[in-house]
C-alpha cells in the first residue's frame, strides 16, 4: 500500500463510498440505517458536498429516525432528506410530497400532489423545546464555558449533560473544564462541539472571540415528554429557561419554539405538528440597537423586563390564547427591525454631508 | 444499494501499519488520506474498498452503546469504517484487522 493525500472530490466523487450518486446539483447518500447520525462518514459526505458545491440528499428507508445532531447539521447546510416508501417511490421526508425527479426537492409542489407519510404509532409524537442562543461573555481568565448548556439540559430537574464530542457517537465525558480548554486552544474561532444528556437534551456549541469578549452560539433541543401532555406547558417552561439563561451571560438574542420529535429526540418520517414560537428574549444590545424602549415594547407585547436595571433585556412569550404565536413573533420582530432601521436612518440624516 | 457503516471496538487502537497489513492481505492498491481525517483504500483499479477514521477512546459509553445497540465499555477504542456498496473485500479487511487486535466488528444501527 502507498499513501497519498486527496479530498474525496479530487478522487472523483464516486470513489468516496459515502457518495452514491452525483448530479449537477446534488450529491446523494443512501443509507439503510435505522438511526442515521452525524457519524464521521456522514459528516464527510456533507463536507464533500460543500467542496463540490452541491447539496447533499440523504435517502433513507421510511422507518429511519435522524439524530438531532444530524438534523441540525443538515439544516445548517441546507441539505435534503428523501425516503423510499414501501411502494419503492421516493418522497420528500419533510413534506411527504413525491419526488419524481430530484429537482422536485427544490420546486414548488404541483397542485395535484398530495403529501403522504407512513402511519405513526400512538404516543410517538413528543414535545421538545428548540432553542437558539447568541450570548456574550467577558473574556476573563476565570471564564468556564458550558454553563448555558448545563442550565438548559437540567431544566425541571433533568439530568445534566454527560457526553460531548465533535461527531457521533459522542464519547468524551462532559466537562466544562475540558470544553473550555478545547475552545481556548482553538480561538479566535472554535470548531463546534456537541453535547447530550441521558434525559433528552442535545446542544451544539460554537465560540468565537469578539473585540469585547467571547460570543457563544448554542442551538439545542430538550425533549419534554408526550406531545399531548406537554405542549400546553411549553410556553411557561421556555420563559423559565430564558430567564435562567439570561442570568448566566449577557444575552444578545434567544429564541425558543415548540417542536414535535420522536421520543429519542430525533426526527422520524411522519406527519408532525408545526413548529410554534414559544418565547423570545432580546438582550440589552438588541433592544438598544433598535432604539426601542424596553418598557414600551414590554407593554405592547405583554412582555417583561428582566436583568439588570441599567441594561435590561426584554422577554416576550407567545401564548396561543393571545392569537397565532407565529404572527405574534412576526409583529415583534418587525417592530424591532423597523425601530433599528429608523434609528439607522436618523443617524444617517444627522451626519454632516462630508461624512457620506 | 446501501452503504454500510461498521465499527471496530477494541481494547487498543489499531495502527496505520496494521490497517495496511490487513488491506494488503486482500488487495494491492493504495491508501489515500482524505481531507477531514479519513483513510481510504483503493484497489489497483482505483475502486474503493474500505474507508476508516482515526480511533477514539471512549470515556463515557452511553451514546456509543446506543449507536451499536449493545454494551460498550469505557476505555475501549471506537474505529469508524465505511464500506462501498460492493462491500465484501472491505468487510474482510475490517474483520481481519479486528481479529488481529483482539477487537470485534459491529454494525451501526
Amino acid at each position: 500500500m502507498t499513501l497519498n493525500g486527496f479530498t474525496g472530490s479530487e478522487l472523483g466523487a464516486l470513489s468516496y463510498p459515502g457518495i452514491h450518486r452525483v448530479s449537477d446539483r446534488f450529491i446523494h447518500h443512501i443509507t439503510q440505517l435505522a438511526r442515521p447520525s452525524l457519524s464521521p462518514a456522514l459528516a464527510q459526505v456533507i463536507f464533500e458536498s460543500e467542496i463540490a458545491q452541491r447539496t447533499m440528499v440523504i435517502v433513507t428507508t421510511e422507518r429511519a429516525v435522524l439524530s438531532p445532531f444530524l438534523v441540525a447539521e443538515m439544516r445548517r447546510f441546507g441539505n435534503f432528506w428523501a425516503y423510499q416508501a414501501h411502494d419503492l417511490s421516493f418522497r420528500n421526508a419533510l413534506s411527504g410530497l413525491p419526488v419524481r425527479g430530484w429537482g422536485d426537492l427544490v420546486s414548488p409542489a404541483r397542485p395535484d400532489e398530495m403529501p403522504w407519510f407512513p402511519p405513526a404509532e400512538s404516543g410517538q409524537a413528543h414535545a421538545a423545546i428548540s432553542i437558539e442562543v447568541v450570548a456574550h461573555h467577558r473574556a476573563e481568565g476565570s471564564l468556564l464555558v458550558g454553563a448555558l448548556a448545563e442550565a438548559f439540559a437540567t431544566t425541571g430537574g433533568r439530568a445534566n449533560l454527560d457526553v460531548m464530542g465533535m461527531r457521533e457517537p459522542l464519547t468524551a465525558m462532559w466537562s466544562r473544564a475540558a470544553l473550555t480548554q478545547r475552545v481556548r486552544s482553538q480561538m479566535p474561532k472554535a470548531e463546534m462541539v456537541r453535547a447530550a444528556s441521558p434525559d433528552g437534551a442535545f446542544v451544539d456549541l460554537a465560540y468565537e472571540r469578539s473585540p469585547q469578549g467571547v460570543i457563544e452560539r448554542m442551538n439545542g433541543r430538550l425533549v419534554l415528554g408526550e406531545y399531548g401532555l406537554w405542549a400546553s406547558q411549553a410556553v411557561n417552561i421556555a420563559a423559565g429557561i430564558l430567564t435562567h439563561l439570561a442570568d448566566l451571560c449577557v444575552p444578545v438574542i434567544m429564541t425558543t419554539s415548540l417542536i414535535d420529535v420522536e421520543p429519542c429526540g430525533g426526527q422520524g418520517i411522519r406527519r408532525r405538528h408545526e413548529e410554534v414560537p414559544l418565547a423570545w428574549l432580546g438582550g440589552p444590545m438588541t433592544v438598544r440597537r433598535a432604539e426601542a424602549e424596553v418598557d414600551v415594547l414590554a407593554e405592547r407585547y405583554a412582555g417583561r423586563r428582566i436583568g439588570r436595571r441599567a441594561v435590561p433585556s426584554l422577554l416576550v412569550t407567545f401564548p396561543s390564547q393571545a392569537g397565532d404565536p407565529r404572527q405574534q413573533l412576526q409583529r415583534l420582530l418587525t417592530d424591532i427591525e423597523l425601530g433599528g432601521r429608523k434609528a439607522a436612518a436618523a443617524n444617517e440624516e444627522a451626519r454632516p454631508n462630508g461624512d457620506q | 444499494m446501501a452503504i454500510s457503516e461498521l465499527v471496530i471496538l477494541s481494547d487498543r487502537e489499531p495502527s496505520f501499519d496494521e490497517w495496511c497489513a490487513a488491506a494488503d492481505s486482500v488487495t494491492k492498491g493504495q491508501v489515500v488520506e482524505l481531507l477531514g481525517g479519513a483513510w481510504h483504500v483503493l484497489d489497483q483499479d482505483d475502486r474503493p474498498v474500505v474507508t476508516w477514521w482515526a480511533s477514539q477512546q471512549i470515556e463515557e459509553p452511553r451514546a456509543a452503546q446506543q449507536a451499536v445497540g449493545q454494551p460498550v465499555g469505557p476505555g475501549q477504542f471506537w474505529t469508524d469504517i465505511l464500506l462501498p456498496p460492493d462491500a465484501d473485500r472491505g468487510i474482510t479487511i475490517a474483520w481481519r484487522l479486528a481479529t488481529a487486535i483482539g477487537g470485534t466488528l459491529e454494525r451501526r444501527v
